[in-house]
C-alpha cells in the first residue's frame, strides 16, 4: 500500500486515481475533526471543500519532514480560523483555560465507569462543547486525525507538554461529562 | 519527522475509540463527488500540460542561479563519466582469467542509505545559501552513485538541491507578494488585496497567511 507522500507525487504527476485513495483514507477523520471543532456542518463542509480544493490547486509537494496527514490538517485549521477571522468571531482555539475549573476531575476511573460512557449523540456533541477550545482542538486531533501528540505539536505550533496536558484535562472532563452514573451502578451491582 | 509515537494507555484508547464509533457526521456525497470531479479535471489537464524530461531539465539549469545550476550539472556529468569509465575498466581485466574483484565496482554501485540520503540532503538544504561552489562538490559524491545518465534530472540529489534553493526564491516570492497586498490596502483597494492573498493562500495552502500579513504589518510599522 503506497503512502500518502507517494500517492500525493502520483496525483501531482497526473494520477487521479492516487488522489481518490489519499481522499477515501483521509475524508471522514478530516470532515468529523472540523464539525467537532466548528461546531456548524455547514461552515465544516465549506471548509472541507476548500482545503481539498486548495491541496488540488496546488503545485506543492511535501517536505521530507511533514507528513500529509499533518499538512493536510493544518491547512484546514487555517482556513477555518481564517473564516473565524473574517466573521469576527471570537477564535474558538484561544480561550483561556481555567485549571481551578477542571482540575477537580483528576482521578481515573474505574472500569465500571469505562464501560458506562453515554452513547448518545446529543450528550457526546455537548460535552466535546463543554471543553475549551484548545483542549477541544487537541482531543479531537487524536480522535479523529489519529495524529501523534508530537504531530499535533508541531500542527498547532504548541510546545508537546502543553498538548499532552490539554489532552490530559480534555480526556478527564470528557469522561466526567460522559459518564452515566446510573449504568455504572447497574455494571458494579 | 523526528519524533517518538507516544502509545495511548487504555482509558484514554476507550475514550478515543468511543468518540470514533458513536460519530456519525459524514461529507455528503455531493461534496464527495465534486471533490473527486475537480481532482480529476486537475490531474487530467497535469497530464497535458506536464513538461517532458528535458523541458524539465532545462527549466531547473535556467532557474534560480544559473551558474551554480550549471557547476553542478558539469560537476555530476564529469562524475558520472569518470564513473562510467571505472567500471569499464574491471571488465577490460575479464580478459585475463582472475576471479573479478568486487570491491572497486560495489563501491560505486552501492544504493546510499536512506538515513544518508536524507542526511545530505538536510546538510545541502543547510549549506546552499553560504557556500554555492562546495554545493557542487558534494552534489558530484552522490552523483557518482547514479549508474544512468538518464537519471540524471531525476535524481534526488539534484532535486534536493533545486528544491532548497527554491524553497529561498519562493520564501522570497511570498515576501514580496505580501507586500503588495499592503500596499494595496494601503491604498485602499481592499478587495483586489482581498483577492490577491486568496490566490497567494491558494498557492500556500499550508501557510496562515492572515497571521504573516499581521506580522509583516508589524514588522513595516516598527521601521517607519
Amino acid at each position: 500500500m503506497d503512502d500518502d507522500a507517494a500517492l500525493l507525487r502520483r496525483y501531482r504527476n497526473g494520477d487521479a486515481g492516487a488522489f481518490g485513495v489519499l481522499y477515501e483514507r483521509h475524508r471522514l477523520g478530516l470532515f468529523r475533526f472540523l464539525c467537532g471543532l466548528c461546531g456548524d456542518s455547514a461552515l465544516a463542509e465549506e471548509i472541507f471543500q476548500e482545503t481539498w480544493l486548495s491541496l488540488i490547486r496546488s503545485e506543492s509537494v511535501l517536505r521530507e519532514q511533514v507528513s500529509f496527514k499533518t499538512w493536510l490538517y493544518q491547512i484546514a485549521r487555517n482556513r477555518l480560523i481564517d473564516q473565524w477571522r473574517k466573521q469576527g468571531r471570537r477564535q474558538g482555539l484561544q480561550e483561556v483555560f481555567d485549571e481551578q475549573l477542571h482540575g477537580e476531575a483528576s482521578s481515573e476511573p474505574g472500569p465500571e465507569q469505562q464501560l458506562s460512557l453515554s452513547r448518545d449523540q446529543a450528550r457526546l456533541r455537548a460535552a466535546l462543547d463543554e471543553l475549551p477550545g484548545e483542549q477541544r482542538e487537541v482531543f479531537l486531533l487524536r480522535a479523529h486525525g489519529d495524529l501523534e501528540l508530537a504531530e499535533i505539536a508541531e500542527l498547532t505550533r504548541t510546545p508537546a507538554e502543553t498538548v499532552k496536558s490539554r489532552l490530559r484535562y480534555a480526556l478527564q472532563k470528557l469522561r466526567r461529562l460522559l459518564t452515566d452514573p446510573a449504568a455504572a451502578e447497574e455494571v458494579s451491582a | 519527522m523526528n519524533q517518538t509515537p507516544q502509545r495511548p494507555d487504555s482509558a484514554e484508547l476507550e475514550l478515543l475509540q468511543h468518540y470514533r464509533r458513536h460519530t456519525a457526521e459524514q461529507p455528503s456525497a455531493e461534496l464527495d463527488a465534486r471533490i473527486l470531479a475537480a481532482a480529476r479535471e486537475a490531474a487530467a489537464s497535469r497530464r497535458e500540460t506536464r513538461p517532458g524530461l528535458f523541458d524539465r531539465l532545462r527549466a531547473w539549469l535556467f532557474a534560480g542561479n544559473p551558474r551554480t545550476r550549471w557547476s553542478v550539472a558539469f560537476a555530476s556529468l564529469a562524475t558520472i563519466g569518470l564513473g562510467l569509465h571505472t567500471l569499464e575498466w574491471p571488465g577490460e581485466m575479464d580478459a585475463v582469467p582472475m576471479p573479478r574483484a568486487p570491491a572497486p565496482v560495489s563501491s560505486y554501485a552501492a544504493p546510499p542509505m536512506p538515513e544518508e540520503r536524507a542526511l545530505s540532503r538536510r546538510q545541502l538544504a543547510e549549506e546552499a545559501p553560504a557556500a554555492p561552489s562546495m554545493l557542487a562538490e558534494r552534489q558530484s559524491a552522490p552523483a557518482k552513485m547514479a549508474p544512468d545518465v538518464g537519471d540524471m534530472a531525476e535524481s534526488s540529489e539534484a532535486a534536493g538541491i533545486a528544491g532548497s534553493l527554491a524553497d529561498e526564491q519562493s520564501e522570497e516570492q511570498l515576501r514580496q507578494a505580501l507586500q503588495k497586498v499592503l500596499e494595496l490596502r494601503r491604498q485602499g483597494d481592499e478587495q483586489v488585496a482581498e483577492q490577491q492573498l486568496r490566490l497567494l493562500q491558494d498557492r500556500y495552502p499550508q501557510r496562515d497567511l492572515t497571521a504573516e500579513l499581521e506580522r509583516l504589518a508589524q514588522e513595516e510599522a516598527q521601521k517607519r
